[in-house]
């Protein structure tokens, strides 16, 4: 996982599986990267498969950003993890962005 | 015996199994997430977050155009088939934070299957397989 701040937001790259184990490896540290950022981008760009445990993540991150008055959004997502999150839901509660320039204007 | 990691544990052996067979990608990772989603609910909803004590016996078998995969457990009987699912949510705040893998394998798999037998509940996923294409 790595953290970077880009044109304000707060821009994680995750990669590899977001399933119990991936969760597991990165979870504190995720968190941790979120917690104090009102605008959030994670970078799916490098994940190739995402699990329920993995969504957990993200709607909590999503949850906590929006109780500060924040934002999530996801951008990056290959065509087969994109699949996931539309059968999931989650791109009903969390943005879902092709590229750089619609996460900095979902996050105006 | 099912572990901490049980579900990785399942779905890697199902996604070897399903590349060994020939499958397809699509179905290959429609197969992984199926059976990670299955032993996820049973180990966070019905063993109590905690495998331990218990045997998950998983078996997979294929004919031609179809394979199935099922799932025998000692849990508290679950129809996965029946089980209701969040509904549309509009708004992070509300949402809640799981219940997503049911909607998955409904998702992924053609159908699902449950029966009830001996006390045991017993599972089955069913795929509409494709062949790889020759590499």
């Amino acid at each position: 996982m790595t953290v970077e701040q880009r044109d304000g937001i707060t821009r994680l790259a995750l990669a590899g599986k977001l399933d119990a184990k991936g969760v597991d490896a990165i979870e504190v540290r995720f968190g941790a990267s979120t917690s104090n950022h009102d605008k959030v981008a994670v970078d799916l760009t490098e994940v190739d498969y995402l699990a329920s445990m993995g969504i957990r993540l993200l709607v909590i991150a999503g949850k906590a950003a929006a109780r500060r008055g924040g934002k999530l959004v996801l951008v990056g997502a290959s065509d087969g993890v994109a699949k996931i999150i539309t059968t999931a839901g989650l791109d009903e509660i969390v943005p879902l962005v092709a590229d750089w320039s619609a996460v900095v204007a979902a996050l105006a | 015996m099912a572990g901490p990691y049980a579900c990785c544990d399942a779905a890697d052996w199902v996604a070897a199994w399903a590349r060994a067979s020939g499958f397809d990608d699509d179905i290959q990772l429609a197969m992984r997430l199926c059976v990670e989603e299955l032993v996820t609910n049973l180990v966070m909803h019905g063993l109590g977050g905690d495998g331990h004590g218990h045997v998950i016996d998983l078996a997979a078998g294929a004919e031609p155009g179809w394979a199935r995969v099922t799932m025998i457990d000692d849990g508290p009987p679950f129809d996965v088939a029946t089980a209701a699912e969040p509904g549309r949510q509009d708004g992070i705040e509300a949402a809640t934070v799981g219940g997503r893998g049911i909607r998955l394998m409904r998702g992924f798999a053609e159908r699902l299957e449950w029966r009830n037998l001996d006390g045991r509940n017993h599972t089955s996923l069913v795929f509409k397989t494709v062949a790889a294409p020759d590499r």
